[in-house]
């Protein structure tokens, strides 16, 4: 097919669900129910995806895919709704949200943030879309070039970022709960000998700690203890200001917006990880670049832009390893890889010989739900943020039940709960005492993908260190990581200033 | 965040529990497998399960390590000094402390001793029931009389659950805790409105009133929407829950 | 305020006569089905598949909910195990929960449950195209002139593949460089970084790769030949007939329920399971996937377990990757 033919078929499949009233229902309707699911906390586009996979059995494959993509772009998206309003990420992917978008809210902008959150993730995943449209082959052959130390090294570099969020005490408090975080991750059977580690005995250890129950007691706990223990307020009602941001917002921030779209292809296109360490990713490398990242912690739209735009422009860049070669780019793509087959498609090199065109009706869809989940959004943030005028003991105890409900539904495991308030209780006193949270999340998401990693590498390797330099997107992330290491000590920030006064004299 | 001068003598105990994670980590990975093969993985250093635990937990020691010496040389010992000096002062039963217990006991018994032993649905309405009212009240008599009475109703369940009496009267009349736990809560409520009367508050009524509404509708969504449309078995499907099927099934 | 009373008067009565209902029969209401593996997987797949052609026979839903972790899916088993034998839950599983005893996860043996097996995809040898083998012999003169020479991937440790690989390596008497990974998937993706360049994984999770040329199918870890899309793949048996003493070890997909659920309600699952896997959907997605669809269920499923039990417990215990001495807990060798 050459590009002209590509274009038509392409908006002949907007049009044909378009002009097809139950489609159009079922493609709203998901979106709404995926974007309710990501704003409770504890319900995740993966979650949400599962449960949808039997409940789409019965339909036909294009209005189950239409229902599944829905629900995934609007999880992903909603999240940043309990980000924003009570500072609980609805989902991981929205923690980084969470930074900027709180802030802004307790200074009465909730809208405004809502509305910047909305576009941002539209436009990301449009971007995704289109990459996924135009560039498969190329990433998915770059997709191919990650190989365990890659995968380490990527992991590392998203411990590294941590570092640089900013630290309400000394830097020494961050890497410490950086590394608590990481401890957290070792414990159960090691991915790669099923060895046992500091499971204390405990049948429920074995297989390690979740993210869900580390997420939500870490935010959603000492959350519920500051505002009704110590009356602190959730957020100002909102002033009567406009939710939807203004054209020159968005094209004051283009060169954030397409940085982060493409972390967020990228990170989506290598298999195994997915939205929630996109957003981390591009809100620091956000924060790094920027000229003045001290606005960053205190509401700034760069922050916001970077986070959204890089969760879901994660969905297109998770789609390309999926299609092409069968292998899922995020951990709610792994579901969607389920579904599909159960509706007898199967995603892999063959996809496009067997089914021609299903690459680019999932495009469609992509584009349609990105669209769905702009105007759902824009609608209900007016609405939303009308909620921040019932008092706060009315709702937070009701939030708490919603944490806990959802925290459960993920695996049934009650196991989770018992886990997840001692977790909030510890977080609730170590922010009090000054130690960022963040880092500690993003150390359990990482801890055992850079573990597993590094030492298969090795064992690959058999010991040597040389393919951290011998493989090129290896030697890459090397060298951005030593800069990123050197940018933060202090005698580099002493040259730089040192430097920069010698220049002005 | 509590102020510099009290931070640095936090500093100083957090520092020590930190450490004794490091060693407690060090120590840990110790014990796994270091050189030896296990599960049919030929084993080396750089193959072990310890390998990164090791790193881990030696980086808490340095750093816990810094954070001490950062806080002796601010002034962390003066700190920790007045803080046990001051531990007379502290009233167990202060108002802050009665705000603080009501929102972790009813946290703590929901979690760890209702959830799998009371009927869902009752177990939310208790919880919501005791928690938001007393917060949207906002009134210190209120407050602690009430939290005594929870407090002591969570303890005659206790009572009943560590001794296995639930099992022996739930074997004989099914049912019979999550009735109980329905008394429980009417109780709950009967005492607040006299208290509530008692103070003669206008305001209270209304808020009262609010209150008792979020705490029945809540419940009345989120089971239906999670037992029949996403299908999610509840942790414990006692009475209400079991009611609530039987109507759906009756309907379906 | 005194209608909250009212309505929890209403209540408690209403409850009471919630409890007075007769038992009605089987199945009254919809039964629930924990699964042990994550969501998407082979084993989600078939089960939600036949789940739901069950759900018509027996005219309830069958919810399946997938409750996974400790090791060898033992919490999801406690989980099913934990709960009434009323037939009202089944737990969704496969081969490699016969691990869980040994390792420490389970306490019991698998004798206490019923299993109902839909079938499995047999496991394969491949090699990458660039690499210099084209057929299985090639393959074994090159490792035993070689010892270790080559990556072999596959998933974790104790894993099906993984036992499959060792069966094979003492089948022929050498050892290859074992790379152990998260999941097939991600062996399968190692292939195709060029990480390792053999890969032990079942023919359905092949199957795209195969067909695209970018896998090379040497062998099948089964006795006989198999028909992939009108190319044979030999059995490496016909080669090696010493391999028959270790192999096959093949994926059982499928479900179990307690054993000392009420014969009557299992006669009826059994009747049902069986009226299921005739159903065209299943037999297509079997088609499809490359399972070996076997719909066996009662003592044949039973004894097909108690084989597997005996093989994992014994070669994990040899491996020194057990926790529990299978002989302690009775599994014959």
């Amino acid at each position: 097919m050459d590009i002209g033919q590509q274009f038509g078929s392409f908006f002949a499949n907007i049009f044909s669900i378009i002009s097809n009233p139950t489609l159009l229902l079922v493609l709203f309707g998901s979106t709404l129910m995926g974007i309710i699911f990501g704003a409770l906390p504890g319900l995740t586009a993966t979650l949400g995806v599962a449960l949808l996979t039997t409940l789409t059995y019965s339909m036909s494959t294009e209005s189950a895919m239409i229902a599944l993509m829905g629900i995934y772009v609007g999880a992903v998206y909603g999240g940043s709704y309990g980000s924003i309003m009570i500072n609980i990420p609805g989902t991981a992917a929205a923690a980084a949200t969470a930074l900027e978008g709180y802030p802004m809210a307790l200074r009465g902008e909730a809208g405004k943030a809502l509305g910047l959150t909305t576009t941002s993730s539209a436009i990301g995943t449009a971007i995704g879309m289109f990459f996924l449209v135009i560039f498969t082959p190329v990433i998915a052959a770059l997709a191919l070039q990650f190989t365990s130390f890659e995968f380490f090294l990527l992991a590392f570099f998203g411990i590294l970022i941590s570092g640089s969020i900013s630290c309400p005490d000394t830097v020494q408090k961050g890497w410490i709960t950086g590394f608590l975080g990481l401890f957290l991750a070792m414990v159960g059977r090691d991915p790669l000998q099923v060895y046992p580690r500091f499971t204390l005995g405990m049948m429920q250890l074995e297989s390690g700690i979740e993210v869900v129950p580390v997420l939500i007691g870490a935010f959603g706990i000492p959350q519920i203890i500051q505002v009704l223990k110590d009356r602190q307020v959730v957020a100002e009602p909102a002033k009567l200001d406009r939710v939807l941001p203004s054209f020159k917002t968005i094209s004051r921030n283009i060169k954030h917006i397409f940085r982060s779209a493409l972390i967020g292809v990228g990170i989506g296109a290598v298999p195994g990880i997915g939205e929630d360490i996109a957003a981390w990713v591009s809100y620091g490398t956000a924060k790094k670049t920027s000229k003045n990242p001290e606005k960053f912690g205190t509401g700034c739209e760069e922050g916001i832009i970077a986070s959204e735009v890089a969760n879901n422009a994660c969905i297109g860049g998770a789609m390309i390893p999926l299609l092409s070669m069968g292998i899922p780019g995020s951990p709610p793509a792994a579901m969607l890889l389920g579904a599909l087959m159960l509706h007898g498609v199967a995603p892999g090199p063959m996809l496009e010989i067997e089914q021609p065109g299903f690459t680019l009706k999932i495009s469609a869809i992509l584009l349609l739900a990105s669209f769905a989940m702009w105007v759902v959004g824009i609608l209900l943030a007016k609405q939303v943020v009308k909620l921040l005028r019932v008092p706060p003991a009315l709702f937070m105890p009701v939030v708490a039940v919603l944490c806990l409900i959802g925290s459960y539904a993920l695996g049934l495991k009650v196991f989770n709960l018992y886990l997840m308030i001692p977790m909030g209780i510890l977080t609730y006193y170590l922010t009090g005492m000054g130690y960022p949270i963040p880092p500690l999340v993003i150390g359990v998401i990482l801890g055992t993908m850079a573990d597993a990693n590094l030492r298969r590498g090795l064992m690959v390797s058999q010991g040597s260190l040389a393919p951290f330099f011998s493989r090129p997107v290896a030697l890459i992330l090397l060298i951005v990581i030593v800069l990123t290491f050197i940018t933060n000590m202090g005698f580099y920030k002493k040259l730089m200033t040192n430097l920069k006064g010698r220049l002005k004299k | 965040m509590i102020d510099k001068s009290k931070l640095r003598g936090a500093d100083i105990i957090t520092s020590v529990l930190f450490f004794l994670l490091g060693v407690w980590i060090i120590s840990g990975a110790l014990k796994m497998p270091l050189r030896e093969s296990y599960a049919g993985v030929n084993s080396v250093w750089y193959v072990s399960p310890a390998l990164l635990p090791l790193i881990i937990g030696g980086a808490i020691i340095l750093l816990s390590i810094s954070i001490f010496v950062h806080g002796l040389r601010n002034g962390g010992i003066a700190s920790v000094k007045a803080m046990w000096a001051a531990r007379k002062d502290i009233k167990l039963l202060s108002d802050a402390n009665i705000r603080y217990a009501s929102v972790l006991i009813p946290l703590f018994a929901l979690v760890y001793m209702n959830l799998t032993k009371v009927d869902f649905f009752l177990n939310i309405v208790l919880f919501l029931s005791f928690t938001i009212t007393v917060f949207h009240l906002d009134n210190p008599r209120i407050f602690r009389k009430t939290l005594y009475f929870y407090t002591a109703e969570m303890a005659v369940l206790l009572v009943l659950f560590v001794f296995g009496i639930d099992k022996a009267v739930n074997g004989i009349f099914a049912y019979s805790i999550d009735i109980l736990v329905l008394i429980m809560i009417v109780a709950l409520i009967i005492l607040i409105s006299r208290l509530i009367k008692s103070e003669g508050n206008v305001d209270y009524k209304k808020k009262f009133r609010q209150a008792m509404l979020m705490s029945f509708i809540t419940p009345l969504f989120i089971v239906p929407i999670f037992r029949y449309m996403l299908r999610i078995p509840l942790p414990n499907e006692g009475g209400i829950v079991n009611l609530m099927s039987m109507i759906y099934y009756a309907l379906r | 305020m005194k209608k909250i009373l009212t309505l929890l008067l209403i209540l408690a009565i209403a409850m009471t006569s919630a409890f007075a209902q007769a038992e009605l029969e089987y199945p009254a209401r919809d039964i629930n089905n924990v699964l042990v593996w994550g969501a998407g997987g082979g084993t989600d797949m078939a089960n939600r598949l036949v789940m739901a052609e069950m759900a018509k026979v027996l005219g309830v839903n069958i919810n399946v909910n997938n409750v996974t972790g400790g090791v060898g899916g033992s919490v999801g088993m406690y989980e099913g195990y934990g709960r009434p034998a009323d037939g009202y839950t089944l737990v969704g599983l496969s081969e490699s929960v016969v691990t869980a005893s040994v390792q420490g996860g389970f306490d019991k043996r698998m004798n206490v449950w019923d299993f109902f097996i839909i079938g499995g995809s047999p496991d394969l040898i491949s090699v990458t195209p660039n690499a210099p083998f084209k057929t299985v012999e090639e393959l074994v003169t090159a490792i035993k002139a070689n010892p270790k020479s080559i990556r072999a991937g596959a998933s974790a440790a104790g894993s099906i593949h993984h036992l499959n690989l060792l069966a094979f390596e003492k089948g022929i008497g050498a050892q290859f460089n074992f790379i152990p990974y998260d999941s097939s998937a991600a062996s399968q993706n190692a292939a195709m970084t060029g990480e390792v360049s053999l890969v032990i994984t079942s023919v359905q999770e092949q199957a795209e790769l195969i067909k695209a040329g970018k896998l090379r199918p040497l062998a099948m870890l089964i006795p006989n030949d198999f028909d992939f899309q009108g190319t044979i793949i030999p059995s490496a048996f016909t080669k090696y007939p010493a391999l028959s003493q270790y192999l096959p070890l093949e994926q059982q997909i499928g479900f179990a329920i307690r054993k000392d659920a009420p014969e009557a309600i299992k006669t009826k699952l059994q009747a049902a399971f069986k009226t299921a896997m005739k159903a065209e959907a299943v037999q297509k997605f079997g088609k499809d996937r490359y399972f070996s669809m076997k719909g066996l269920v009662g003592k044949e499923a039973n004894d097909i377990f108690d084989k597997l039990e005996s093989v994992f417990s014994w070669t994990l215990w040899d491996l020194g990757a057990a926790k529990i001495n299978p002989q302690t807990l009775g599994i014959p060798r």
